[in-house]
């Protein structure tokens, strides 16, 4: 199984932080800034087991990235979670549509952010 | 505007302050105060239907430095007060999405520089023709050794409704449970 992880959002505290809740899972964390620097690391790593995604971001938000990824049918099964401050349900249900499987809303809660991942993952894991 | 409104208004953001620096372990007194001096000063425009605003968070370095070095993960003084800002309004977001005022928002901004000053609230757009309600809600934040000032600016227009407590009509998810399709 791939063992790279992607985390976008225009943050690097957030990008450290999600990266310290994962350390336990021995995956590389891989780092991209906004949803056009997400584009060109899912393009060039195409083993990634997991995306996880801020919605808000300059240049390209999270939806932006996620419709297009879910565009390229090779990327269909790659799971994509967002993570953000925005809790609408409205645009909950609007990324459901566009293919993401998860949503969290900030500040996340480190182990229960590894639980999903690791469901995600590993379907049926907890 | 009606007080009751306005103490509405003012209970919202001092909820959202509070659990703002709680979620990240800090012993915080929100109270009565408005922007003074200060190094740093964040900005967040959001929108709603018949309603438009700013918040805007304020301190100095050694207070930014503190909430830095005692965060886990928190990797700079701008980064991390651009990310509180944006987690601070998110909470907003909510909480008036629970009173019917569905709230998009920017990015936010930082600005840094030397005893910065900020406008009193109620000088700002003294003199427009207008039909716009203006409220500017000043809080100060007794959090790690110092304060953070928050203020929250609004124009309201003639429509404007924010549901009571009572009367809440929107349901958001909790922060932090994950929800999985």
């Amino acid at each position: 199984m791939s063992r790279k992880i992607l985390v976008v959002d225009d943050s690097s505290s957030v990008r450290r932080q999600v990266q310290m809740a994962l350390a336990e899972t021995g995956f590389t964390v891989l780092e991209a800034s906004d949803g056009r620097e997400g584009i060109e690391l899912i393009e060039q790593h195409r083993d990634l087991a997991l995306v996880i995604c801020d919605v808000n971001m300059p240049r390209m938000s999270g939806l932006e990235m996620l419709e297009h990824v879910r565009a390229d049918p090779a990327n269909a099964a790659l799971p994509i979670v967002m993570l953000t401050t925005e809790g609408r349900p409205g645009l909950i249900q609007q990324a459901k549509r566009a293919g993401a499987r998860g949503w969290v809303i900030k500040p996340f809660k480190p182990h229960l952010l590894l639980a999903a991942v690791r469901k995600l993952i590993v379907p049926g894991g907890g | 505007m009606q007080s009751e409104e306005l103490e509405w208004l003012h209970d919202i953001v001092d909820d959202a302050t509070q659990d703002l620096f709680s979620s990240y372990g800090f012993e915080c007194r929100v109270a009565e105060g408005r922007l003074q001096r200060c190094d740093l000063a964040t900005a967040l425009g959001f929108t709603a239907p018949d309603m438009s605003g700013s918040l805007s968070l304020a301190t100095d370095y050694p207070v930014a430095r503190t909430l830095v070095s005692k965060t886990p993960g928190a990797t700079e003084v701008e980064d991390w007060m651009a990310e509180l800002t944006n987690q601070l309004l998110g909470r907003l977001q909510r909480s008036f999405f629970r009173r019917g005022v569905a709230i998009s928002s920017g990015l936010p901004v930082v600005v840094q520089g030397a005893e910065l000053s900020v406008l009193d609230g109620a000088s700002c757009g003294a003199g427009l023709r207008t039909s716009l309600r203006r409220i500017s809600l000043d809080r100060a934040v007794h959090v790690a050794g110092g304060v953070v000032r928050v203020r929250v600016k609004l124009a309201l227009g003639e429509r404007f409704v924010l549901q009571s407590p009572d009367e809440a009509i929107g349901e958001c998810p909790p922060a932090g449970d994950p929800i999985l399709f």
